[in-house]
Parts: C-alpha cells; sequence; structure tokens
C-alpha cells in the first residue's frame, strides 16, 4: 500500500514577515543612533550590510553587522582620540549605548531566528542527503515549522530585548571604575579581571552541572564511566595480557589446521 | 553542543569584547556584553532544560492494519505505525525535532517518519506512517531520534528515546497447493475433508446408507430415504486419515547467507509455511523441526489452529537471523556498527563519558586481523620501516664494530675488522629478536602516523569497544579485550549490528580460499532430531528434509544413517534444497550430457576472450551446482528418497502430493 506523501510544506511567510519587521525596526533605530551622534562615512556601510543580509538571506548578516558597528564606533574613536590607555568618557552609562545595544541584538536574534525557519536549524549531517538519482544529492537541511513560530513568541522576545542590555549596563558600570590589578594599567586590570569572572564563571557552571549529570546517570552510563576510569588506568597491563591471549588463541588454530 | 553558528557568534563577541577592552571603547564593549550575557542566558536555559527533561521523555507505540492494532505482522501487507513522543515533566521540552528509526527489514509505503515541535505533559508529538513488510522475519523498532535546539540555532543536543519493540512478521497465509494469496486474504483454504477414505467414519461427507441397526444414534438415521423405503436408513460418513509431518528446516548460517529475504533460508521458510498450512487445512498434523550448528527447536506433529500460528512464530523468529562469521575483517563492520551506535546510543558515545585522549590515536595501534593478506600500502609501511629502522642500525652497528675491533686491538687478540662487524651485525639481530615486542610496536605506530583514517577508526573502535562490553555485559577487562583482539571484536560487533537488524557484507571465503558457511556441523544435529523424530513417531510418517545439503557428500554418513532408520520404520523421507536464484535449474534427464553440451559449446564460442571468461566462469559455477544435485539425488535415490529444489515454484505441492501419496499406502495397509 503506497500513500501518496503530503505536498511539501509552503515556506513560513507570517512569521518570517515578524521577523523582518524586526530586523529593518532594529537597522532603523542602529541607523538613526549613529547619525544622531555625527554623520559618519560607515553608516551607509551599516545600513547596506543590514539590508543586503536581510534581503539575500545572508548566514553571517548578523555577524558583520555587529562587525560593521564595532568597526563604525572604533574608527570614530581612533578619529577623535586614538587607542591609549585613558578613559574618553566621564561617564559609563549612556542612554544611546544601551539601545544600540538592544537594537543590534534584535536584528542578530530576529536574524537568527529567520535562519532557523528558512534555512537550517540544526548543522547539516554530511551523511544523510535527500533522495534522488543524481550523484550529487544534496545535504537534508531541517528546518524549523513555520506553525511553531507563533507571533506571541516575537512579542515575548520583543519584551525580553531590553534585559541582557540592562544587565550588560549594570556590569559595565561595575567594569569602569578604575581596578588597580597588580599595579597594571586599568585597561589590562579590566581586560584580566573579564577574563577572570568568565573562566571561573564558566568553570563553576560546568562543574555544578557535570555533578548534575553525574547523580542523573542511568546505569549503563555508570557502569561505561567506570569501565572507562579502569582502562584508562591500566590500559597498558590489560593490552599486554589480551595480545597474549590474541597470540595463543591463533597458535592455537595454526595448530589445529595443520 | 555548540553548532557551528553558534561558536562563531561566540568568537565574534569574545574577540570584540576582549579587543574593546583593550582599546577603551565603551560603545563596543557594552555591544559585546550585551550580546554576551543574551548567549550565556539562551545556553544556561537550554542546558538546565535539558538537564530536567533528561529521562522524562518516552515512546508509545502502536502498530494498526485496517482493523485495528495487531501484535503479529504479515509478510507482503502494509500497517501503519503511530509513535507519540510524550513529556511526563512539568516542563516544556525546547524545540525538538523527532525521527522514528525505520527498521531495515520493512520498507517505507508513505507518510513522513519525522515531525517537529514541542512537547508538553499531555501534549505528545504524533508520527504516522505506513510500511510494508516484504519478507517473513522480525522487525525490530529501536526508538526516536531526538535533536533539541534552541530557536536561534546556537545549542544543539541529540538523544534517542529508547522503545523497543520486536514483532514477528509471520509467512504469508498460502492455499493448499502453496500458492500465496495476491488478492484475498480469506475463504482461500479448502474446506475439510479433502483427503477422502472412503470408510465408514466420522467424517462429514456422505459415504453410503445401510439398514438401520439397533443402536444407531437418531440423528444418523435418514429419514427422507426411509420414508421412500419404508424402513428405516442410517447414514454413513467417510473416514478422514490424519497423516503426520515433521518439517526439518535448515537455520545455519548456510543459508542465512544473502540479504534477508531474498536469502535460501526465505524461500524454506516461505516453502515450510505455505505446507504446514496446507497439511493442517487439510486436518493433517503439522510439526517443525528447526535446526542450525548447535541447537533445535522442535514443535511436535499436532492439529489446530494455534498450533499452527505457533510453526509461523518459530519459522519467522528462524528467518531472522543473520550469518556470521568472525572471519569478518574489522574495517568492514566498524564503520557500520559505529553509525548505528551513534544514532541509536547517543548518550553512551558522549566524549566526556566515553573518553578517548586526543594523542591516544597517534601512540595506540590497533591490531590488525593477522590472518588476512598484505595489502599495497601494507608493503609499503614495511619498506619505510626497514628503511628508518637501517639508519639507526647501521649507525649503532658501527659503533659496536669499532669498539669490538678495539677490543681485539686492546686484547690483542687474532681478530680483525671482519669478524668485529660480524659480531656487532649478530648482536644487532639478537637485540632485534629479544626486544620483538618494542619493534612491532613501532612497525605497528608507523601507519597511525600517516593515514588518519587509520586514526579515525582506531578512536571509533575504542568508543564502540566500551559501548558493546556494557551492552554485552562483558566483565570489566571487555573493553581491552575488545580492542586487541579482532576477532572477537568482530563477533561482537555482528551481533551488535545484528540484534539491529543491520545488514552488513561478510567474507564469503577466508585467507586459504576455503567456504566460511558450508556448515557441516549442521549434518550432526539434523541426523540427531532426524533419529528422535523417528523414534517419537507413529505409523508412517512423513519427515521433509529442507536443508542445504549439496557439496556436503563426505560429510553425509551420519544424516543417511538417520535416513536409513527413518526408511526402515515405513516413514517416508524427502530433502528439499534450497537453490541459488542466478542457476538454472537441472533438467530432467540431463545428468551426464550438460557438461559434454556445454564443453562444446564453449568450444564453438567466438566472442572476445573476456566475455568468454565470464561465461566459462558462470557455466563451471552452474555445472558444479548440477554436479551436486546429481550426486546428492544418487545418494538418497539407494534409501527411495526424492531430492527436490526449492527454487521450484512447485515444491511445496509436491510435498503434498507425497502426503496424499502417503495416505493411500496408510489406506492400503488398513
Amino acid at each position: 500500500m503506497i500513500v501518496p506523501a503530503p505536498p511539501p510544506e509552503q515556506p513560513p511567510r507570517p512569521v518570517v514577515d515578524g521577523y523582518t519587521v524586526v530586523c529593518i525596526a532594529a537597522l532603523l533605530a542602529i541607523v538613526l543612533i549613529e547619525v544622531q551622534a555625527t554623520v559618519r562615512l560607515t553608516t551607509p556601510l551599516i545600513l547596506v550590510v543590514g539590508l543586503a543580509g536581510l534581503l539575500l538571506r545572508w548566514r553571517v548578516a548578523p555577524v558583520l553587522l555587529v562587525l560593521a558597528v564595532a568597526g563604525a564606533s572604533l574608527m570614530e574613536q581612533w578619529r577623535q582620540a586614538g587607542f591609549g590607555w585613558e578613559w574618553p568618557r566621564a561617564q559609563a552609562f549612556r542612554v544611546s549605548d544601551v539601545v544600540l545595544s538592544v537594537a543590534v541584538l534584535a536584528y542578530v536574534v530576529a536574524h537568527y531566528r529567520m535562519q532557523s525557519l528558512t534555512g537550517y536549524i540544526f548543522p547539516p549531517d554530511p551523511r544523510r542527503r535527500e533522495e534522488g538519482a543524481k550523484r550529487q544529492r544534496p545535504v537534508v537541511k531541517v528546518r524549523r515549522s513555520a506553525h511553531l513560530a507563533s507571533p506571541e513568541e516575537i512579542g515575548l522576545l520583543v519584551m525580553l530585548l531590553p534585559l541582557p542590555a540592562l544587565v550588560a549596563q549594570v556590569c559595565w558600570v561595575e567594569l569602569a571604575r578604575p581596578w588597580g590589578v597588580l599595579g597594571l594599567p586599568p585597561q589590562i586590570g579590566r581586560l584580566l579581571l573579564v577574563v577572570w569572572v568568565l573562566a571561573v564563571g564558566l568553570f563553576l557552571i560546568a562543574a555544578l552541572l557535570g555533578h548534575w549529570r553525574t547523580r542523573r546517570m542511568t546505569r549503563a552510563e555508570a557502569i561505561l564511566a567506570l569501565q572507562d576510569t579502569l582502562w584508562q588506568e591500566t590500559r597498558r597491563e590489560q593490552r599486554q595480557v589480551n595480545r597474549w591471549v590474541a597470540w595463543s588463541r591463533l597458535r592455537r588454530r595454526r595448530r589445529e589446521e595443520s | 553542543m555548540l553548532t557551528p553558528r553558534g561558536w562563531w557568534f561566540l568568537v565574534t563577541v569574545l574577540t570584540l569584547l576582549l579587543l574593546t577592552l583593550w582599546t577603551n571603547t565603551p560603545v563596543v564593549v557594552m555591544l559585546s556584553l550585551t550580546l554576551l550575557v543574551w548567549f550565556l542566558a539562551a545556553w544556561l536555559s537550554f542546558v538546565v532544560r535539558l538537564r530536567l527533561l533528561a529521562g522524562r521523555l518516552y515512546a508509545e507505540r502502536e502498530v494498526r492494519d485496517e482493523r485495528g492494532p495487531v501484535e503479529s505482522l504479515w509478510a507482503g501487507r502494509a500497517f501503519t505505525i503511530r509513535v507519540r513522543l510524550c513529556n511526563d515533566g512539568g516542563l516544556p521540552s525546547p524545540y525538538l525535532h523527532a525521527a522514528d528509526r525505520v527498521p531495515f527489514a520493512v520498507t517505507h509505503a508513505g507518510s513522513d517518519t519525522e515531525r517537529d515541535g514541542t512537547v508538553r505533559q499531555g501534549t505528545p508529538l504524533e508520527i504516522t506512517y505506513h510500511v510494508a513488510c516484504p519478507t517473513p522475519g522480525r522487525v525490530r523498532f529501536e526508538g526516536i531520534a531526538v535533536q533539541l535546539a534552541d530557536p536561534q540555532g546556537f545549542f544543539y543536543h541529540a538523544l534517542f528515546v529508547r522503545d523497543v519493540r520486536s514483532y514477528r512478521v509471520l509467512p504469508a497465509l498460502a492455499d493448499a497447493e502453496g500458492h500465496i494469496p495476491t488478492l484475498k486474504r480469506h475463504n482461500l483454504l479448502p474446506l475439510l475433508g479433502v483427503h477422502r477414505h472412503r470408510r465408514p467414519g466420522t467424517g462429514s461427507e456422505l459415504l453410503d446408507l445401510r439398514d438401520y441397526l439397533p443402536g444407531d444414534p437418531p440423528k444418523m438415521i435418514a429419514w427422507k430415504a426411509s420414508a421412500r423405503r419404508d424402513r428405516l436408513m442410517t447414514k454413513e460418513f467417510e473416514s478422514e486419515v490424519p497423516i503426520r509431518c515433521t518439517l526439518f528446516v535448515d537455520a545455519s548460517n548456510s543459508v542465512r547467507v544473502g540479504p534477508p529475504g531474498q536469502n535460501a533460508l526465505a524461500r524454506l521458510v516461505e516453502v515450510s509455511a505455505a505446507v504446514a498450512q496446507a497439511a493442517a487445512a487439510a486436518r493433517d498434523l503439522p510439526g517443525l523441526c528447526v535446526f542450525d550448528e548447535e541447537k533445535v527447536t522442535y514443535l511436535r506433529p499436532a492439529r489446530g489452529q494455534r498450533h499452527v500460528v505457533r510453526i509461523f512464530n518459530v519459522l519467522a523468529d528462524a528467518a531472522g537471523l543473520p550469518a556470521t562469521t568472525g572471519e569478518a575483517p574489522t574495517e568492514t563492520v566498524l564503520p557500520l556498527a559505529y553509525g548505528l551506535a551513534e544514532e541509536v546510543y547517543p548518550e553512551l558515545m558522549r566524549p566526556e563519558l566515553n573518553r578517548v585522549p586526543f594523542w591516544l590515536p597517534w601512540v595506540w595501534p590497533v591490531p590488525v586481523h593477522p590472518r588476512r593478506r598484505p595489502t599495497a600500502g601494507g608493503c609499503f609501511y614495511l619498506v619505510l620501516f626497514l628503511l628508518l629502522a637501517l639508519v639507526p642500525a647501521v649507525f649503532f652497528g658501527a659503533l659496536l664494530a669499532l669498539f669490538l675491533y678495539t677490543v681485539f686491538q686492546f686484547l690483542d687478540l687474532p681478530f680483525g675488522l671482519v669478524p668485529a662487524v660480524v659480531g656487532s651485525a649478530a648482536l644487532l639481530v639478537a637485540f632485534a629478536t629479544i626486544a620483538y615486542g618494542r619493534l612491532e610496536f613501532f612497525y605497528r605506530l608507523l601507519p597511525l602516523l600517516f593515514s588518519p583514517r587509520r586514526r579515525r577508526h582506531a578512536r571509533w573502535r575504542k568508543r564502540l569497544s566500551a559501548l558493546l562490553s556494557v551492552r554485552h555485559g562483558l566483565a570489566p577487562g571487555g573493553l581491552a579485550a575488545l580492542m586487541e583482539q579482532d576477532e572477537l571484536f568482530s563477533l561482537h560487533a555482528q551481533r551488535f549490528l545484528a540484534e539491529h537488524q543491520v545488514p552488513y557484507p561478510l567474507p564469503l571465503y577466508d585467507a586459504r580460499g576455503r567456504y566460511l558457511f558450508a556448515a557441516p556441523a549442521k549434518l550432526d544435529v539434523l541426523a540427531a532430531a532426524l533419529l528422535r523424530a523417528v523414534g517419537k513417531g507413529r505409523d508412517n510418517e512423513l519427515f521433509v528434509l529442507l536443508a542445504d545439503l549439496l557439496e556436503l557428500d563426505d560429510r553425509l554418513a551420519p544424516l543417511l544413517s538417520a535416513v536409513k532408520v527413518a526408511v526402515a520404520r515405513h516413514h517416508q523421507v524427502m530433502v528439499v534444497c534450497p537453490w541459488p536464484p542466478a542457476i538454472p535449474l537441472p533438467r530432467k534427464g540431463g545428468e551426464g550430457h550438460e557438461a559434454a553440451d556445454v564443453l562444446s559449446r564453449l568450444a564453438a564460442d567466438r566472442r572476445p576472450l573476456d566475455i568468454r571468461l565470464d561465461a566459462a566462469l558462470r557455466t563451471a559455477t552452474v555445472l558444479r551446482f548440477h554436479r551436486a544435485y546429481y550426486r546428492a539425488r544418487r545418494t538418497f535415490a539407494r534409501f527411495g528418497v526424492a531430492v527436490l529444489c526449492a527454487r521450484d515454484e512447485d515444491s511445496a505441492r509436491l510435498i503434498l502430493e507425497r502426503l496424499e501419496r502417503l495416505r493411500t499406502q496408510e489406506r492400503g495397509g488398513r
């Protein structure tokens, strides 16, 4: 009994349009903030990168946009004050920075979610190929179904976007204080502090998660972990013994055959 | 866990953060920190939900036909699979993509086997699709492969919701003549009483009328005939003669070779099922004995529908058996088994649990199969090793010779340079002999430096050995044993593949050119089973040996003795040999003439040499099979035993005819 396959699912237009709107709004906000400070040559570049990434569905568009915004700021700083050890601004908190961060984050997240809907969400597995007679069959790409991405999801995303920016602002206010680490210049002190906080935080979280996973191991996983530890500790001795066993078996067989 | 998309994003953000902290650019620092906080929050949320979900997902499966849920499947029919992925945790799952793993033993016949979404308590994810069962055997559903991701596609995790269900695929229903139905399922079996015995008995067919005798039951009075003749008449019915027929089905390695469903065993099972069903329909008593090289599964002849279903179950179990050999090279089974393990046991193959140190594949030579022939690559590495070993050997040899020469001069011995060189060479040979193990270690190490494939295989083998050791319940040292013993690893990998019904290629011949699947040990088992059946037999029975006995002439003695005993006790014996599909059947009365015909045809052939060679090879194979068949026929003909080919469409019909003839004999005996 052959049952005909259902027709392929149509591209997820409405929600993609929703994410497109978020991306365009975020792009406009970025451009406005850039223009508000001063008109720079890099502003059209940001606009072009953002729009091209949106229209051509570039996979690297979010990263390119982040790099473009960062490049524009770095160039502006270099033009005004150059890269020095001195802190160029008196205040660590500025509303425009927070808005810019929220806008870039909105563009990045919306674009990546759009990629999951139109491109693929899981890394393509080269072993899985589409059916067909072609020699070079394309790799199967699993994309998220359109009906799963509801308008409520976009609303929730927009509501949550300011939170990371606010957390980042708090962190930055703390970080902007002069940190005298081992008498090093403030930038290096800040750099070391961030690296240490990230490393220690990730180490602690990883240890907690590892402990949690160990507590919830199944029987087979626990046996495998113990067996693996035993093998790691005694592999040389076990290797020797098993090679002798293999040799003796071969010798016995040769004797039987002869 | 991180996808390439996530990696690129994280690397970009971290680089920007560190760079702009260095260059003192607050806008970009803020931007990078915002992106990093979002990324870390998304990661933490994903990981925590994943941990909370662990063990909460389970699958429910249902196999249905057009009437409803079923417990067994039938060959040649289509079924609907309905599987639900459920979550009994309080938290909804992250976005997931579920794919039901379709077993190799069935063919996908429609609808999608994959679905995505979110699973909540009370809201399962349901997948419905259709499969067709081409051949009898067993179908094993492993479970559902689940991939989870966050909406951005930064993080990803694969797990397998195991729900192992095994269903028997019973042989297709057949009619009395062994024909498999193609249109209708019901009302194809003949009515009872096919085998008539024209003697008064308790059958259902009217035999005759006779005068009423006192004591006849009133229900047997033929009232109309009594009225016409004006005296009481009694009806007499025909007697039915049940015949006991035992089918000995070969399930050894020799008939398991080949793709499942297309091998000799499938044909034998098909014939056996048809005969058993037809015999049961005629109210005969079919029995079954499935044997291989080691053991026997025996079902005594009996009557009834349940008994037939029991026979079908045993046949279905036998039909699903795979061929195995310890000679299968690990290079063949390793990638297959590793791919399967990655798919079905992802939690046991995780790198943090099933560890392989990164340096290990570079310095840990996995043993090669010692019985295989040296390949061109092996010869290259041997030459390279000898050349590399030559440099230190010459250097140390020269030093040693110089030292010996100096000692000879110092002690004023009458030896010159030549004895010193010979002595140093002898010492080097002695050293190489003593340190053979070390030198071999370096020799085995050499290919690892140049071959990424070998390093990859070494990594795979370690992970797979750990998994197989746990799955098959080996001792704690099982991992090391599987790592170092090729034959053991090959057998366990084959067992793993066979349990999951994954077909794998096998070598048919060993390094010496001997056929690996002749399985002569089965003859002793068959002979013992036949003697046991004869010992328990009643009256005249029919024993049908469905076994691959071709080219086993020199090992037939125990079986012939058993056949002689059976024939001496007035039983009938038949032999049905499986016949390869590509080989034409032997002609009737063609014995002795075929070889001459073929030789004359080959001599007259004027085609190109390669085509003639191919044709000659094929002809030689055909002749070999025909000769083996004729030899077997002659051997068994001495005891009055017929030998048939199982490829013949009429083999089931011939067995049934023999049953009928036996019944005639029985009637004559009475």
